[in-house]
């Protein structure tokens, strides 16, 4: 499904949500909770936990689909509620090192101006296995770029923090993925 | 450069394990979100209601028979009206209560649709009953406020629905006209 025709088909299931479609409820809730739990999943360290935060996403999300405007802001909307579910869900049970640095100042690391070598992706079990050894915070950036092909600003707005850091930790986040997949190998 | 193809993510949601009982656990609480699972008092509760809904039934039809020429046309007419609705309520509550399941998203709206039709009857029952006297007039007043304001309820209800129907249906065109140039874009590609 090209961008357009697949940004007009999440305004049309959104508008009939609103209309209070139980059918079309059913039906964004699937689409979404796959995505949405491999990303909780990547933020919480318990399995339990990521089923407990995409639950009280839902929640929210249903709570609030009313008032949705755009649809055009429709992944970063929902990435960002079950990121501060997660967050909420993790200050709730504990301050643990993923909460730390889920709520971790916005230090802009430099970017490395040195032209990156290329980074192949054709291992998809080799990639999810390098992903929990990295840091939260790169873990995070690569999971909503690979995941849902959001642009900089897009994972910047979700994130919370500015389009210089994105782009700052994917630099990072990309090494120290190539780092691992090599050692793999 | 990141090299990586089109269909990364469903190979990565692929990865992903998942425990059988914590997605069983998930799924229920979800599906609760979405219906409200009734315990026996509840189900007797809405036995009570489809109970009331046949018995409001019969009165109806009993009243629009009865008030035939001794009404003005308009009171039978309410009267042969609410029978219908009364058989809906009665229907509706026999459904909830076989099922033991209230469909948080579409039975409340519903149930307010059919309060609302039993209002308009008992204040023409008011209207009908009122002595003429201030009493009387006292009815028709209070009966008059609830009706109003349900009736403001249940237009700007309607206006809204309207509206998002509107746009439903407009963007239903636009998802046409999008998928019809991605198929010409594609069989140009090709």
């Amino acid at each position: 499904m090209n961008r357009e025709k697949e940004s007009v088909y999440w305004q049309l299931l959104i508008l009939r949500c609103q209309r209070g479609d139980a059918a079309a409820l059913q039906e964004f809730v699937r689409c979404w909770e796959k995505r949405l739990f491999y990303y909780v999943r990547r933020l919480v360290d318990q399995e339990a936990d990521a089923w407990d935060v995409l639950q009280k996403t839902w929640m929210k999300v249903v709570r609030d689909l009313k008032a949705l405007k755009y649809s055009q802001s429709l992944p970063c909307w929902l990435y960002t509620v079950a990121r501060n579910t997660a967050i909420d869900h993790q200050r709730a049970t504990h301050c643990g090192p993923h909460y730390q640095s889920l709520q971790s100042a916005d230090i802009e690391q430099p970017l490395c101006t040195t032209p990156e070598p290329e980074l192949a992706l054709d291992d998809a079990e080799a990639v999810h296995r390098a992903l929990s050894q990295l840091s939260v915070d790169h873990r995070e950036v690569l999971t909503l770029f690979f995941l849902q092909d959001l642009s900089i600003k897009e994972i910047a707005q979700i994130v919370g923090t500015s389009e210089g850091t994105i782009k700052s930790r994917l630099h990072y986040a990309r090494h120290a993925l190539r780092r691992l997949l090599q050692e793999d190998k | 450069m990141t090299q990586f193809s089109p269909d990364l993510s469903e190979r990565l949601l692929r990865c992903e394990i998942e425990t059988p009982a914590l997605r069983e656990k998930y799924e229920k609480e979800v599906q609760a979100m979405f219906e409200k699972r009734l315990g026996p008092a509840q189900r007797w509760m809405w036995v009570f209601w489809t109970l009331f809904g046949l018995a409001q039934a019969i009165v109806f039809s009993w009243a629009a028979v009865a008030s035939f020429g001794q009404l003005p046309g308009w009171g039978t007419l309410i009267f042969a009206i609410g029978v219908p609705f009364a058989l809906a309520t009665a229907g509706l509550s026999a459904w909830i209560a076989y099922t033991g399941r209230l469909l948080l998203k579409t039975h409340p709206p519903a149930i307010a649709g059919l309060m609302w039709v039993l209002i308009v009857i008992l204040v023409t029952i008011f209207m009908v009953a009122a002595p003429d006297s201030i009493v009387g007039l006292r009815m028709l007043l209070s009966g008059l406020i609830f009706l109003v304001m349900v009736a403001v309820f249940m237009l700007a209800g309607r206006t809204e629905q309207a509206e998002l129907r509107t746009k439903e249906k407009l963007l239903e065109i636009e998802y046409r006209l999008a998928d019809l140039s991605d198929r010409i874009g594609q069989s140009h590609g090709s």
